[in-house]
């Protein structure tokens, strides 16, 4: 094996892990947004239109981690092999291994908030641009750590 | 997939320094600038007590704006800071969506911009937060709850630039970079665009407000 | 081809910083969005302490980020100084 086999090796398991750990955290997160949403409706069915929407945004804001693993997967995949160096071998590995955990916990949290905004909804549903408003700071903020190991990938496939 | 991690340079020598400037991101900021300035001139030109569309438009606008200012900073310094937030909000809200355009550029998708609003957050928190409590009080404030906790506090104080602006970066970038992977495998007209729709508009808007809300209360926490 | 110790360093420093900051976002994004799930349940219960609710939740944001931060800062470290 020379040097090309070992880089596309890596980047092959890479793209792999990333977007294997990284659907983990976004799958649960997005289930826990559409049960609380399911209780929600089945408490409160005159809310149902409104609680549809909530879920809807929660869950499309829950799944950009998973997103993000997808870029970095897609990156390690398609990438041009022509030159490559003995340094990308670990270095890809790292970029799927970092995006890949790094997803899990964001999508957890994300889904963990979008679930509580759909219950207080279907509590209290005049309250709810209040509520929509804080889900979303909430949830991007509960995200900065995903965005934190997209930035590490970037730097581990790109810079190195 | 050539495009992704280049950055356009315009590179010059002045004096023994090397200048660097990134041309994309320059002429797009001057470019949402004009765009909000014909925005202002085309919403104030005739003002009437039956609104047309842009002032209408424009009204609803920051009317939601200083609510929302208002709401975090109590009656007094909520009227001050709305023109700044409602600035800032207008200004990432085209930077966020001039992408969908083809052949332009986010300037938020280049870390200078959202670290430079992000560190301008930061200074205008932290003045406003010395003049409110003089500078006795702010300082005594980072040795809370015990003396020993202040670096912690000053770190606490310093990440908040950093996943402010890295937030609104990667957001944009991941979004970015999704949109020339893809189109550089479906070579498509069916998905690039609901790509475009959903990070572009979605993704974009949700960003603007929540960086914009993010910076406010960062100075309401200050304040209190 | 050739591997000497400085590549072998080199590699382990880029695969820390890959484990550093993957796993390091773990804990803070799960705890992140428990705060934030229970500021939006408090705003269902009781909405007129919605604006002190947020910078609660934010405050309480920042504080379980640190960790992340720290991640971050090391494996940035990792990456261009070692």
């Amino acid at each position: 094996m020379d040097v090309t086999d070992w880089v596309k090796l890596a980047a092959f398991i890479g793209a792999g892990l990333s977007m294997g750990f990284g659907a983990i955290g976004s799958g649960a997160g997005e289930g826990i947004v559409g049960s609380k949403a399911c209780e929600g409706m089945g408490r409160q069915p005159a809310v149902a239109d409104e609680l549809l929407r909530t879920m809807l945004v929660g869950q499309a804001v829950a799944e950009s981690t998973g997103i993000y693993s997808l870029v970095v997967a897609l990156l390690l995949l398609f990438r041009d092999f022509s030159v490559v160096r003995v340094i990308e071998v670990p270095a890809f590995l790292a970029a799927g291994l970092c995006m890949g955990l790094g997803a899990i916990g964001p999508g957890v949290g994300e889904g963990i908030v979008g679930g509580k905004a759909c219950e207080a909804i279907a509590r209290n549903p005049e309250t709810s641009p209040v509520i929509v408003r804080t889900m979303l700071v909430g949830q991007a903020v509960a995200e900065s750590t995903g965005i934190y190991a997209l930035v590490v990938s970037l730097l581990l496939i790109f810079v190195i | 997939m050539e495009g992704i991690g280049k950055v356009s340079q315009w590179v010059f020598h002045l004096g023994g320094m090397r200048i660097e400037l990134n041309s994309a991101t320059l002429l797009m900021t001057w470019l949402i600038m004009g765009l909000i300035l014909v925005f202002t001139v085309l919403a104030t030109r005739r003002r009437e007590m039956v609104p047309g569309p842009w002032q209408h438009l424009s009204e609803l606008l920051v009317g939601w704006i200083k609510d929302l200012c208002v709401d975090a900073l109590g009656e007094q310094w909520g009227k001050r800071y709305y023109p700044l937030i409602c600035a800032l909000f207008i200004f990432l809200l085209l930077c966020n969506w001039i992408g969908i355009i083809p052949y332009m550029d986010e300037p938020t998708k280049d870390l200078n911009t959202t670290l430079g609003l992000g560190i301008m957050g930061f200074f205008i928190a932290h003045g406003t937060a010395i003049w409110v409590k003089g500078p006795k009080t702010y300082i005594t404030e980072y040795f809370k709850p015990i003396f020993f906790l202040m670096p912690l506090n000053v770190v606490g104080e310093l990440a908040k630039v950093v996943s402010i602006s890295f937030r609104l970066f990667g957001n944009i970038m991941g979004g970015s970079i999704i949109i020339i992977v893809v189109s550089y495998l479906a070579y498509g007209l069916i998905l690039p665009p609901f790509l475009y729709a959903f990070f572009g508009l979605f993704v974009g808007t949700i960003q603007a407000f929540v960086f914009t809300v993010l910076t406010l209360v960062y100075i309401a926490v200050q304040i209190r | 081809m050739e591997i000497t110790g400085a590549d072998l360093i080199r590699a382990a420093a880029l695969l820390g910083a890959g484990l550093s900051m993957g796993f390091g976002a773990i804990g803070p994004g799960v705890g992140e969005g428990i705060v934030g799930g229970s500021a939006c349940e408090a705003i269902g219960r009781n909405p007129r302490e919605a604006g002190l609710l947020t910078r609660t939740m934010l405050v309480g944001q920042a504080v379980s980020e640190s960790t992340g931060i720290y991640s971050l800062v090391v494996a940035l470290l990792l990456i261009f100084v070692v």
